[in-house]
């Protein structure tokens, strides 16, 4: 009865991640408001979101390495 | 013909029944199988991936270049993979993005990567040396709910040296274009996670079943128990615990005997057992024997079972248990009684 249990469990293991992996559930979604599921590779982050279906940035102000657009600008 | 009259065995000889595999756990081995299939999954995502473009390019900040024109169809399976690299020198680091226009050129999506490359000397403890860490690698996996036809952009927004100056020189980036990539994190996941449930589930074999019977008897070579059982085709699986002090002599005799409803003896054994010695740094610290039987029996009823260990001097304790409905791993002799 365990053992069965278990094999369930590594059955539903398997079907979960099989079905995210090759399905892309991770992906950014184009055009698509909901970005739940988006897992970003390698520190990379998405600078904008969908607002009635155009992209809108994010502010440019919370870069953390923007210095507002060149020397002397005094932002 | 003549006959060879030499070495020719004296007296019965010990046979016992021939291995059988019918009592094997294939729940266990389907659970073994999923974790090759989460293996095969993985190594052929390099399979599914098809590169679509390389392209070398040079960026300045406040600058963005794009790159060719990419379709990117309506797909069930894997994404539309960009992959970015930035080529700083040591002590400079960098933000920039990666743009996703559509074919009027409007922005659709992007996402900015800080990266930065420095190198630095240590020391310590009379050693030194220089040691030097990047993090230049961006990553995007694409996917649409049309058909689309894109272009990509790299933008600098921001590119400075350590103290923080603006640095008005370009940086040079690949870019390289996948479709039908496949995301492996999810599958390593699913790899550890169907391995470990698989190594429980293996664990769990030798311990499966019903328990009909465990008695311990303390100070005592001798342990009788009688139980229900329900045979027919069902794996009875025995089992004797021995538990002795680290003096113990390297050999026991087990005499095994079962009995009928009627009390009469089925099945008589008597085996030699070598002793187990537990250590813990290099001192012997205890002993015990452990035998491990199949059966099958024939009709359901109340059964009698007797181990018995000789010598019976230096026995701490002696653990009887039955299990019915058992299971195994690999391939094991079965008694049949009736």
């Amino acid at each position: 009865m365990l053992i069965k249990f278990l094999t369930l469990s590594t059955a539903a293991i398997a079907l979960l991640t099989l079905w995210m992996a090759y399905t892309q559930q991770s992906a950014f979604v184009l055009r698509q408001e909901n970005q739940d599921q988006h897992w970003s590779r390698s520190n990379i982050r998405t600078s904008g979101s969908y607002v009635g279906g155009r992209w809108q940035y994010s502010s440019r102000e919370t870069y953390a390495g923007f210095r507002g657009g060149g020397p002397g600008t005094g932002k | 013909m003549i006959a060879d009259y030499s070495s020719q065995p004296t007296g019965p000889q010990p046979t016992g029944p021939q291995p059988t595999g019918r009592f094997i756990s294939r729940w266990a081995y389907v659970s073994l199988g999923l974790v090759g299939l989460m293996s095969l999954a993985l190594l052929s995502v390099p399979f599914w991936q098809r590169l679509l473009l390389t392209e070398s390019l040079s960026v300045s900040e406040g600058d963005s270049v794009e790159l060719p024109t990419i379709a990117l169809p309506l797909t069930r399976w894997g994404a539309l993979r960009v992959e970015a690299m930035a080529s700083l020198p040591w002590g400079q680091s960098a933000t920039y993005e990666i743009q996703i226009r559509d074919r009027t050129g409007q922005v659709i999506g992007s996402a900015v990567k800080d990266a930065w490359a420095e190198t630095g000397q240590w020391a310590e403890e009379g050693e030194s040396g220089t040691w030097d860490e990047t993090d230049v690698a961006a990553g995007l996996d694409l996917r649409s709910k049309q058909a689309e036809t894109l272009t990509l952009a790299i933008a600098v927004l921001d590119h400075t040296n350590t103290a923080g100056l603006d640095l008005n020189k370009p940086i040079r980036f690949t870019v390289q274009v996948y479709s039908g990539a496949i995301d492996d994190r999810y599958l390593w996941a699913g790899l550890i996670g169907t391995l470990c449930t698989t190594l429980l589930a293996f664990g769990a074999v030798p311990t499966s079943g019903r328990r009909a019977i465990s008695k311990t008897m303390r100070r005592a070579h001798e342990v009788t128990e009688r139980g229900d059982l329900k045979g027919g085709d069902r794996l009875l699986r025995l089992t004797v615990q021995v538990k002795a002090p680290p003096h113990a002599p390297s050999v026991f005799t087990l005499s095994l005997t079962i009995h009928n409803a009627d009390g009469e003896s089925i099945f008589s054994d008597r085996v030699s057992l070598a002793t187990k010695y537990s250590k813990h740094e290099g001192k012997t610290t205890g002993a015990g024997v452990r035998y491990t039987g199949f059966f099958m029996l024939a009709s359901p009823g109340s059964y009698g079972f007797s181990a018995a260990i000789a010598p019976e001097d230096p026995i701490l304790k002696t653990t009887l248990t039955v299990y019915e409905d058992a299971h195994t791993l690999i391939p094991v002799p079965v008694r049949s009684l009736s």
